[in-house]
């Protein structure tokens, strides 16, 4: 029963959480971009990934509590990347809500988000905290999608759409000209998530 | 299977972050003195309490699943609330180790943390977010505490420190003066709860 209770939050976290996702890829202002900090959708993209982040932790419980069995270590690193990675990444998107937008109103010339980030910008320590969602966040979910692949407990495709929305997301970061990828690889990610939280609802 | 070493993952994980909690609260400073950010203990403190609260968000989720059954909605709607607060916690840990340095450099005059990050602060958007935590992070752990107690499956001594331990703590950060209550609060709340994981991990 309380396994089931947890399973289910966990796929209703997923599922509210990937709606969450899916809005901040769509809205997510170019990176690259030195007006993006100063954007009217920067802070309210970023606060919904800090409460998709904090949803995500309490998500990937439930994923391998289903998992687990049939997904071995594979699984369980997967699961103890993206739970880190979640959390961690709950201080990074504060960070990028609220100190970034503060730190560019005080630069002049207007410097992008990434040059602030530098190590010898104004706030490098940003970039420690951000830097887990490519050193935890990203390898946990595409460990997840395989896990997701190899178990067989779940729909395959959600597993698919888990390791190509990250990867093409991931890939999108690096440059101004494909930040398209960003916004097109979070919602393929967005939709492996909720389908993978519908399922765990359905259970 | 997935359930046991899941069990074990958050056994250690709540030992490590009660554990930090109780070593890094002795030494936590006041949030209402102008001179505790100067102090060469304020950076490692909010740092050792921000992996704390990480620990504490993956651990929990063990003792629910280990306590669920007996603790009912009371246990269900702690549990939620804890986890929420402690991953709350951890981004204001890391906005305490490296934003209000970083903002405290740029002020005229000295002022105190809670001055920093208050509503007339340089950065109004994250005081919302630490009302958020301490909405959360107290009820959660009063709840948890009172579920522990009820349910029989923990030490109800272990309960009663994390409940006991919150509501000092919590109180110690409101009042100036009463400062040492944080600090002892801390450690008891702390080891509350790294006897939660100690429990968890001995099955």
């Amino acid at each position: 029963m309380v396994y089931l209770n947890l399973i289910h939050l966990s796929g209703l976290a997923l599922l509210v959480g990937a709606v969450l996702w899916i809005f901040a890829s769509i809205f997510h202002p170019n990176n690259h971009n030195p007006s993006a900090l100063v954007d009217s959708f920067w802070t309210r993209v970023q606060v919904a990934l800090i409460f998709f982040y904090a949803l995500s932790a309490l998500g990937v419980v439930g994923l391998y509590l289903l998992l687990g069995e049939q997904s071995g270590l594979l699984g369980l690193i997967g699961f103890a990347l993206a739970i880190l990675g979640s959390a961690f990444n709950v201080a990074g998107a504060l960070d990028l809500a609220y100190v970034l937008p503060m730190v560019a109103k005080q630069t002049t010339p207007p410097q992008s988000m990434n040059d602030l980030m530098k190590l010898d910008g104004p706030v490098p320590w940003v970039l420690i905290v951000t830097g887990t969602y490519l050193l935890l966040f990203v390898p946990g979910y595409i460990l997840l999608g395989i896990a997701t692949l190899t178990a067989g407990s779940l729909p395959n495709l959600a597993g698919w759409l888990l390791i190509v929305g990250i990867v093409t997301s991931v890939i999108g970061v690096f440059g101004s000209a494909i930040f398209i990828l960003r916004r097109i690889g979070g919602v393929v990610f967005g939709v492996g998530l909720a389908w993978l939280g519908v399922s765990l609802l359905l259970i | 299977m997935a359930t046991q070493s899941f069990l074990v993952i958050s056994g250690i994980a709540l030992t490590l972050g009660g554990a930090l909690q109780a070593l890094a609260s002795p030494a936590h400073l006041s949030n209402r003195d102008p001179n505790s950010v100067k102090s060469n203990m304020w950076v490692p403190v909010a740092i050792t309490l921000g992996c704390s609260y990480l620990f504490i968000s993956i651990g929990i989720s063990g003792v629910y699943l280990r306590q669920g059954e007996q603790t009912g909605i009371i246990g269900l709607i702690g549990f939620i609330l804890a986890l929420l607060g402690s991953l709350l916690a951890l981004p204001i840990s890391f906005i305490t180790a490296f934003v209000i340095p970083y903002v405290a450099k740029q002020e005229s005059y000295s002022k105190t943390p809670l001055d920093l990050l208050g509503a007339k602060g340089p950065i109004p958007g994250i005081f919302n977010l630490l009302l958020g935590y301490i909405f959360l992070l107290m009820p959660g752990f009063v709840l948890f505490g009172i579920a522990t107690i009820r349910a029989g499956v923990f030490p109800p001594l272990a309960g009663w420190l994390v409940l006991f331990g919150i509501v000092i703590s919590q109180s110690g950060n409101m009042v100036l003066k009463l400062t040492f209550l944080r600090n002892v609060g801390g450690v008891l709340f702390g080891l509350g709860l790294a006897w939660h994981g100690v429990v968890l991990l001995l099955g």
